[in-house]
């Protein structure tokens, strides 16, 4: 009776067998403390947020020379002009989006290489790090040792309302951390 | 005539007003029209920083297959002096050189580190086909269940790798999906069946020959 038994378990296992699933690192671009640049002042007492931004997405995509050669050469704040010029001066693949196109977010998180956004009215750039249909997660430079949870579409209302500019750079982002598969 | 100039003049003045006022602050164009949609590609990391790191990082711009492969992956040269090294390497990397291929979601389709690794370039190519032919193998029901591995598209950027494709050897064969309930344990089950019925009336024949 009992070998009865062991084989309802045994059959009723075979019902158990599950697609395979594996957990993905949260947030999506999840910047190193080492790699992660402060807000600085710059030569005019400007704070640096768009560089330090840059900086940051710069290190992530393995860009450590030019992360280094942009620290030293530009601060200060930046309008979306200024800094395409710096990028195109310096040959640096970027792209971006100045009509609060959330398509375009969206494409960054999911190609895993973040983006400076806007916010505070359009007075200071962060890191978009995750974005998925609940949560933003952003990296302020003003407080890097830590990432700041935000729901969606809070996020994208403080966006759009901070002239919608969005701006990346175009190299390959970090590898993902190894995945057990279960 | 000097009216006519001058109100074309004033048009042309007005004009470039407007324009420097659209230009200022936000600009109503997009900077890449077409970004490239490289997140599924797979991702190889040659982690290291001695005489056998750099041999290794030679053969992906040597070996033909490999330098196939380099130009298919996000491509990931990383050092210990690396500021990504000590929180993303460091803790799960076994010994150095390591060569490490990852499909999209992190998942670790083929490892190999120091001693481990092949000494010619061929050989770790073969390692590696060898890997992604066998992860495939070994979970076929993957094909299923996963989205299909993306083909080459046109990118719009120059140097910006094509979209994921694993190996250009064609990469996991065709294989047969695998039945859920595999023969091997059917046959187990009913093997369990029978000995469970066979013991059955062993017990009873001594439970009855006991009463004797």
């Amino acid at each position: 009776m009992k070998y009865l038994f062991l084989l309802i378990l045994v059959l009723a296992g075979c019902e158990g067998i599950r697609p395979q699933q594996v957990s993905f690192e949260r947030p999506v671009v999840n910047v190193p403390r080492e790699c992660r640049q402060s807000n600085w002042l710059g030569s005019l007492g400007q704070g640096s947020c768009v560089h330090a931004t840059m900086i940051s997405l710069l290190r992530w995509q393995g860009r450590y020379d030019t992360a280094a050669q942009w620290k030293n050469k530009y601060g200060n704040g930046e309008s979306p002009e200024g800094l395409v010029a710096k990028f195109e001066a310096n040959g640096t693949r970027f792209a971006e989006t100045t009509l609060g196109d959330v398509a375009f977010l969206e494409w960054a998180v999911r190609t895993r290489r973040g983006c400076g956004v806007t916010v505070m009215g359009g007075k200071h750039m962060v890191a978009l790090v995750h974005l998925d249909n609940q949560f933003a997660i952003l990296l302020d430079n003003n407080r890097v040792d830590r990432f700041i949870v935000v729901p969606r579409e809070t996020f994208l209302a403080e966006w759009k309302n901070s002239y919608g500019w969005a701006i990346t750079i175009l190299y390959a982002p970090a590898a993902p951390l190894p995945q057990v598969v279960f | 005539m000097s009216r006519v100039f001058l109100s074309l003049l004033m048009v042309l003045v007005l004009t470039q007003g407007l324009c420097a006022q659209t230009n200022y602050g936000v600009d109503a164009q997009e900077r890449v029209v077409r970004l490239p949609e490289d997140g599924l590609k797979w991702h190889l990391s040659v982690v290291g920083q001695d005489t056998q790191y750099r041999e290794v990082l030679g053969w992906f711009d040597i070996v033909p297959n490999l330098k196939a492969l380099k130009s298919k992956v996000l491509f990931h040269q990383v050092t210990p002096s690396d500021p990504i090294y000590s929180e993303r390497y460091a803790p799960n990397i076994k010994a150095l050189p390591t060569v490490r291929l990852q499909d999209e979601r992190g998942v670790v389709i083929f490892e190999a580190a120091g001693k481990n690794l092949p000494m010619t370039g061929e050989g770790l190519y073969a390692a590696i086909a060898s890997a992604v032919n066998g992860s495939e193998e070994l979970l076929p029901w993957r094909r299923k269940n996963r989205q299909p591995a993306p083909s080459p598209q046109p990118d719009p950027v120059p140097d910006t790798d094509p979209a994921p494709q694993p190996l250009d050897n064609g990469g996991a064969p065709a294989l047969e999906p695998v039945d859920e309930y595999p023969i091997t344990l059917i046959v187990a089950c009913i093997a369990l069946l029978v000995g469970s019925i066979v013991g059955q009336v062993q017990a009873s024949k001594k439970y009855h020959s006991g009463i004797k």
